[in-house]
């Protein structure tokens, strides 16, 4: 009886840590991207609320929570107001398998890449109710264009994952991990970003198709659509909707560093170098968890990065890079993948 | 395109190369309330006028700069004293109507109006355009509109 509930104790500890992690992560994230774009553009950014504006996010949710909730005429008042919440509950689902560290893991299930590509494409649903539940045009074509995106993109996605793991062995991201430890020569990282460059790169494109974000953001297209499906949405639902958003970077880029970039895995030269300067308990608990958020944070800010300098995409272009381009070369690499697996070159 | 750029998309490169030196450059924004603008010295901004050394006002009174207003936004009143000099009572400018070109500067015998550097002339009350004499021999103390 003790055991079950000292158990439930450290789970329930794992999981608030690891969405504290998520949610704090997200906030963070929304402070980077509005620096980052200003930055680019030659602009200062939030500058006074907090040092450097870092609690600007935190006064804008507080802010949205505080707003009235407007039901369009002749929405769909129950689709209306659950679209949001199929939208943000998936993403943070999704850090339930994610293995930010050898102990700092919620759950690992043996199927935990089909997991997460399973629960992300969930999201979809709430956009395109959304979408369809506003009563509203732009909505609805901002929730068509998600849908047709998802589909063309999802089908990349999962096929370059299969190169990953063809190599690894095993479905289960902790396994995954473990497959990418060790170097090869001149201390290059034996991570399957070196094996598997063209994956990466699939994946990489494909990540930012589904998180709809430029140069893919055509559900969400202001210029053309308004505000794409979440036009009519205010207050706090459309705050869910943009967290759902910034939720699914994140997670997204945990699984991208997960399958290609060795996860909580250190570089083989540098990682004990800095670990053999600070005390055991802190290398063991603290540091693959710090390895792992600086390659996340690299995605985070790519993420920003390339907002910023591609525009976006039209919607023709879209369909011909997904279909004709994206999807014969994700097929192509794995066949590579099995080749390179099966004459053991790699 | 070349083949190659085609392939390995090289322009997606250069661009993010751009906007990571922008990234890297300061900002041109301009903290204004904290941090103020320093204007040009040829700048014609609100007028100041001027004292003597010894603290007397500049100003004599002569309605020159009255008369060759071309908005007609300077008003003069004057009394005499007790040794038959001339006093300014009255010394107004409404920059409401002013249109800031600098003839009453130019037309001064005495140097004593002067257009400052002073550009924070809004007012939630139409009727707070005119500045008096006071302001103005104020403003001609401070440094911040003084320029000269």
């Amino acid at each position: 009886m003790e055991n079950v509930l000292l158990y439930l104790l450290v789970f329930t500890l794992k999981v608030a840590a690891i969405i504290t992690l998520a949610l704090g992560g997200t906030t963070f994230m929304i402070w980077v991207e509005r620096k980052g774009a200003a930055r680019i553009q030659n602009r200062s950014g939030p500058l006074y609320v907090g040092p450097w504006g870092l609690f600007q996010p935190i006064a804008d949710g507080i802010k949205l929570f505080l707003k009235e909730d407007i039901f369009p005429t002749c929405a769909d008042k129950v689709l209306f107001f659950i679209a949001p919440l199929i939208c943000f509950a998936p993403s943070l689902m999704t850090f339930a398998v994610i293995p930010v560290g050898p102990h700092v893991q919620i759950a690992d299930i043996n199927i935990g890449i089909i997991y997460i590509l399973a629960i992300s494409s969930l999201g979809i649903f709430g956009i395109v109710m959304g979408g369809w539940s506003s009563n509203n045009k732009y909505s609805l074509l901002g929730g068509l264009r998600s849908a047709a995106q998802m589909i063309s993109y999802e089908i990349t996605l999962g096929l370059s994952v299969v190169g990953v793991v063809v190599f690894a062995g095993s479905l289960s991201l902790n396994d995954i991990v473990m497959a990418q430890a060790g170097s090869w020569f001149l201390g290059i990282p034996k991570w399957f970003v070196i094996p598997q460059i063209l994956g990466f790169a699939l994946f990489l494109v494909s990540m930012f198709a589904e998180t709809n974000r430029l140069p893919f953001d055509l559900p969400e297209a202001e210029h053309e659509l308004v505000g794409g499906y979440f036009t009519e949405y205010s207050s706090i639902q459309w705050g869910l909707f943009m967290m759902g958003e910034y939720v699914a970077m994140i997670s997204i880029s945990c699984v991208m560093v997960t399958l290609f970039l060795g996860g909580w895995l250190p570089l083989p030269w540098i990682g004990p170098l800095v670990e053999g300067l600070l005390p055991a308990g802190f290398v063991l608990y603290v540091m693959p968890v710090v390895w792992f958020l600086s390659k996340v944070a690299f995605f985070m800010f790519l993420f920003v990065w390339v907002r910023w300098t591609i525009p976006r995409l039209r919607y023709d272009q879209l369909m011909a890079l997904g279909w004709k381009v994206l999807i014969p070369l994700a097929l192509l690499n794995v066949i590579i993948a099995g080749v390179l697996k099966t004459f053991q070159i790699v | 395109m070349g083949l190659m750029t085609n392939i390995f998309q090289t322009d997606i490169l250069k661009g993010l190369g751009v906007t990571i030196k922008y990234f890297f450059s300061k900002p041109v924004t301009f903290r204004y309330p904290e941090v103020r603008y320093e204007m040009g010295e040829r700048f014609r901004g609100a007028h100041i006028l001027k004292r003597h050394e010894d603290g007397a006002e500049r100003c004599v009174g002569c309605g020159l700069c009255a008369e060759i207003c071309p908005a007609q936004a300077i008003r003069i009143e004057t009394s005499n004293g007790e040794d038959r000099e001339r006093i300014v009572d009255r010394y107004e400018i409404d920059l409401g109507l002013c249109i800031y070109c600098g003839f009453c500067q130019e037309v001064c015998p005495v140097d004593a109006v002067f257009l400052g550097k002073d550009y924070e002339l809004a007012d939630t009350d139409p009727g707070r355009t005119h500045v008096g004499k006071d302001e103005m021999l104020a403003k001609g103390e401070d440094p911040r509109y003084n320029h000269l």
